[in-house]
């Protein structure tokens, strides 16, 4: 039965509680790093990374931090993890740090991570807290990866670098601003229809 | 109290630890960094210097003779541990901004040079640094200085060809260039046996430079004192105005120079002002430049001193022609005569004091002068 | 003086902070609902953004770099922006009530806004010097608020009209969020 649980805590954030797709938060840092996948899913599984460190440390800890001051903790230990990522990335993988930029360091106001840490591994065990984490961070790094794909096919006709399309029928808008919000706008939307259509299907069984 | 004490304790006990797995990833990931960004700036030089598997850095290098350009690094090429040759970034300004990286070998010759930025207007300047576009010999202007000496000069469309409507970012590059060779040729020369430089040292690109009225009487005449002279202010010769009329005198007293101040047209909306010192066998000893607004690198020249200072030793008395008394600047030939007349109408003023004063007699005739007149022509 | 201007409006309109750089996406999704929500967070936020990079500025170049812990530059930005959010709550509980229990929960939220921490890092990164810095914040600051006003104004148009099915919701927040940006998109030959 707990097992059961633990599978389906770990399945909840890849779809049902998707942390972008579907509550929304996080979306800073997937907007501006999906121009091509290379970026998407280098971002994703940084964030990853410092999501499963992150909520690991506090479960364990969880009793040891004292209530009143919970949310200092949580920023010093989310930002050590995101600088450790970054001083990692810096030396072993410079393309995707530069990449990244800016993006890099603000892992550490990712909501998804500030949020599941508060809400969840500060409350719960650690391997549920680690399953949790693998289950969010996954659930981001395929939204980012579908985003990324789009973008890059379409903004600059490559995929991971490798030329698909012929320079002359990409899109430049996709790879700019606008094109990485109609892209999410859309993915929204599809979401949303298909988890409607699945209730509906639920609700007629 | 006690629990307040508690919680700074937790919570600094966390810092503490944080910082400290920080302090020992970094410790472990620093080195590496640097190692990665030493590498990515020599990849950057190989570009312009394919020739070599090292740099070093060096800092004791001869600053640039123009105020204007720095040589912000040099570093010395090595192959095998010994100098072939050296890079330097120099940056200064072309049309807006820009700044190179060039490479030399031991000759002095040039292996490569590079744009590490350039702002200057596309579809124009910024040409220096498009890949794709080529000059007549068929290589990108950049690359059209590969095999180059510096010692045969960086002269616009004799040693290279310049970027046909972005004359002056090429000349600007072209200065950036032969600062960083010239004072990378001299290094290597004085330390690594490199070839000698065989001209003189790049001039500077020039500036324009304004006086007031008592520093240019300093300049052109030394230590004199000045006496002002009453003059007529509803006088205007061929339309400028007089602004001051001033003796010179030397410290016994005695008149060495007159100095009158004229201001009139230029090619530049508001004009200019300057002032002309001439002798009493009425040749002019210098003019200089007190006001002037025209555009920069074209008009603006004519405050400069290989300019103005070609109106010394003429005579009050001669026409002041383009090509005859004095060269105009390039691509401004009506600023440059609109200020030669003001040096003609100012000189004459002016030996026109000292011969009350003991100076020579006017000419028959002088005083029926013409002017290039540009502004009539309108 | 035109070298400030120039970094100013390049901050504000030409890499606006929400529809060209992707920061501060979760308050201008999810405050804009209302317009007085927004502006009231707008001008919180303008506020915490100039404070925060007025102070860490000195503190990285005065502190972190003479002693080499560069590395620390993130940890200890987050903090200081936390501890300032903390010292706004408590002047604005104290000194303004009425804002303070208005907006509630969503002050705390500052101190997670991508655009605080986003700025005061950038301002490292792109060398400014502290009065260029200030600038930056500002501009970008400005933008933050233009930004929140305009979608919550949109916003309020859309409520009126009808979304297609499968667009309603935050999708078609998304899109107008994207016309938007095109839209800004148009500044960007305004500065060089």
């Amino acid at each position: 039965m707990a097992k059961n649980n633990r599978f389906a805590a770990f399945v909840n954030g890849i779809v049902k509680e998707n942390p972008l797709l579907v509550l929304s938060i996080g979306l800073c840092s997937s907007l501006a790093v999906t121009t091509n996948v290379f970026n998407g899913i280098g971002m994703g599984l940084a964030m990853t990374f410092v999501l499963i460190m992150s909520e690991m440390i506090i479960s364990l800890f969880r009793r040891q931090i004292p209530e009143d001051i919970r949310l200092p903790i949580f920023i010093i230990i989310i930002a050590a993890f995101t600088t450790i990522v970054q001083l990692l990335l810096n030396a072993y993988i410079p393309s995707l740090s530069d990449a990244l930029g800016v993006f890099l360091p603000l892992i550490v106001v990712n909501c998804i991570i500030m949020g599941r840490v508060e809400s969840y591994a500060s409350k719960n065990k650690v391997l549920d807290s680690v399953l949790d984490a693998f289950g969010m961070g996954l659930g981001y790094t395929w939204v980012l990866f579908v985003i990324s794909l789009v973008r890059e096919f379409l903004g600059s006709g490559t995929f991971f670098g490798i030329r698909v399309l012929p320079e002359a029928y990409t899109i430049a808008f996709f790879s700019r601003a606008p094109g990485g919000f109609f892209v999410f706008g859309l993915l929204t939307a599809l979401t949303l229809g298909i988890s409607k259509a699945a209730a509906k299907k639920g609700d007629a069984k | 109290m006690k629990q307040m004490l508690k919680l700074g304790l937790t919570l600094a006990a966390f810092a503490v630890v944080s910082c400290f797995l920080l302090a020992l990833v970094n410790s472990i990931t620093a080195p590496v960094i640097a190692q990665k960004q030493t590498a990515k700036m020599n990849e950057g030089m190989k570009t312009v210097f394919a020739g070599a598997d090292s740099f070093e850095q060096v800092t004791d290098y001869k600053a640039s003779t123009d105020p204007a350009v720095t040589i912000v690094n040099m570093y010395i090429a090595k192959k095998d541990g010994k100098a072939v040759g050296a890079v330097t970034q120099v940056s200064g300004p072309t049309y807006d901004h820009a700044v190179i990286l060039v490479g030399i070998d031991m000759n002095r010759t040039v292996t490569g040079v590079q744009f590490l930025e350039l702002t200057d207007s596309p579809g124009f300047g910024l040409k220096a640094s498009d890949a794709s576009y080529k000059t007549r010999s068929g290589t990108t202007f950049y690359g059209q200085f590969t095999g180059k000496n510096a010692n045969d000069g960086f002269v616009v469309n004799k040693t290279f060809e310049a970027i046909s409507g972005a004359t002056i970012t090429s000349k600007g590059v072209a200065n950036l260039i032969s600062q960083g060779t010239y004072s990378a040729g001299d290094y290597l020369a004085e330390k690594y046996g490199g070839a000698a430089s065989t001209g003189n040292a790049p001039s500077a690109a020039e500036q324009p430079v304004t006086f007031t009225f008592e520093n240019a009487a300093a300049d052109i005449c030394g230590a004199v004192t000045l006496e002002n002279v009453p003059f007529d202010a509803s006088y205007y010769p061929h339309n400028m105005i007089i602004n001051r009329e001033v003796l010179l005198k030397n410290e016994s007293g005695t008149v060495v120079a007159a100095a009158v101040q004229v201001s009139g047209q230029t090619y530049g909306e508001n004009g200019g002002s300057l002032v002309t010192v001439v002798g009493a066998d009425r040749v002019i000893l210098g003019t200089r430049i007190i006001r002037i607004q025209d555009t920069p690198n074209l008009g603006m020249n004519t405050a400069t001193p290989s300019f103005y200072n070609q109106f010394a030793s003429k005579s009050a008395d001669q026409d002041l022609r383009a090509g005859q008394a004095y060269d105009a600047v390039s691509g401004a030939t009506i600023s440059s005569d609109c200020v030669a007349d003001m040096v003609k109408v100012s000189a004459y003023e002016a030996a026109g004091i000292m011969e009350k004063h003991g100076g020579k007699a006017a000419p028959a005739g002088s005083a029926d002068y013409t002017l290039n007149e540009h502004y009539q022509e309108e | 003086m035109n070298q400030y201007l120039s970094i100013f409006l390049k901050s504000m309109l030409v890499d606006n902070v929400v529809l060209i750089q992707y920061l501060a996406i979760c308050p201008f999704i999810g405050m804009t609902s209302d317009t007085g929500k927004a502006t009231g967070m707008g001008i919180a936020t303008t506020f915490v953004i100039i404070l925060a990079t007025a102070v860490t500025y000195p503190l990285f170049y005065s502190v972190l770099v003479p002693l080499k812990l560069q590395f620390l530059e993130t940890l200890v930005f987050i903090l200081v922006i936390a501890a300032l959010v903390q010292l706004v709550e408590f002047y604005l509980k104290k000194s303004i009530p009425g804002l303070y229990s208005a907006m509630g929960v969503y002050l705390a939220l500052i101190t997670t806004n991508c655009a605080v921490l986003g700025t005061t890092l950038n301002c490292i990164s792109k060398n400014y010097n502290y009065v260029q810095s200030l600038v930056y914040a500002a501009g970008t600051a400005c933008g933050f608020l233009l930004a929140m006003t305009v979608m919550s104004g949109v916003r309020e148009r859309i409520s009126s009209s009808t979304v297609p099915k499968f667009l309603q919701g935050k999708a078609i927040l998304f899109i107008t969020a994207g016309l938007l940006s095109l839209s800004f998109l148009g500044f960007s030959g305004l500065i060089k």
